[in-house]
């Protein structure tokens, strides 16, 4: 819940894009305009196929739109007991 | 506000308010003031058969209402069907009603371990079925404002 793992920059994405707006996206990917906000948020993780669809709207690999930030361990879980 | 969160306080309000005023009518129409009214198994079976179709009536009739009302007062389009992040909010928090529910269950369970008659368990399981409303409408505002 909350923040996920998973960064992405589809806002300026979208306004590189000729300032294509919220709803715009939202439109050509099915989903509602809450949802791209909750996405760009951090709030939500969208599923495999949603992110493919927005990648193919931007014309650019997965990759380049969604970066997986990996959990930095805290001090002593990795440390040999 | 977005839509689908008015529209769960919207259902939860329906539900709870329609329960307590429907048991209320049933209880000061048919019930005689005797305790064997009150653990009258026929009569709450009955209540809660009754009770299905008219929740049923009266969500369809308050969701078109709200529909309306919504467009007019803000203008903005209803939304044509869950997406992805609805359906999984749904699914969680529907999730959660029923674990509240279960707990619900399982007191009611107790009451009757407890000597307590079948007045006091159908009221705990009613009172439940409030309360896994309750927690369904918490979770799904918490779960839209806090992201999932």
């Amino acid at each position: 819940m909350g923040k996920t793992n998973i960064e992405n920059n589809i806002r300026k994405l979208r306004f590189f894009k000729d300032e294509m707006t919220q709803k715009d996206l939202a439109d050509r990917v099915g989903v509602t305009r809450q949802t791209i906000v909750a996405i760009e948020k951090g709030k939500y993780s969208p599923s495999l196929e949603l992110a493919f669809r927005i990648a193919h709207v931007f014309e650019m690999p997965l990759e380049e739109i969604f970066k997986y930030q990996a959990e930095v361990p805290s001090k002593g879980e990795d440390q040999a007991p | 506000m977005t839509y689908q969160e008015k529209k769960s306080i919207i259902t939860f309000l329906t539900t709870s308010t329609v329960t307590l005023v429907y048991f209320f009518y049933v209880f000061t129409v048919y019930h005689d003031g005797s305790e064997e009214a009150l653990n009258d198994l026929q009569l709450w079976g009955k209540a809660i058969l009754i009770l299905i179709p008219v929740q049923v009536i009266a969500h369809i009739l308050l969701h078109i209402i709200f529909a309306i009302v919504h467009k007019i007062a803000t203008g903005e389009d209803l939304p044509s069907k869950p997406d992805e992040r609805d359906k999984l909010i749904e699914l969680k928090a529907n999730r959660n009603s029923n674990n509240g529910w279960m707990f619900g269950f399982l007191f009611a369970m107790g009451a009757l371990a407890l000597g307590y008659g079948p007045f006091i368990m159908f009221v705990v399981m009613v009172s439940a079925g409030l309360f896994s409303g309750i927690v369904e409408t918490l979770s799904t505002l918490y779960y839209y404002r806090r992201g999932i």
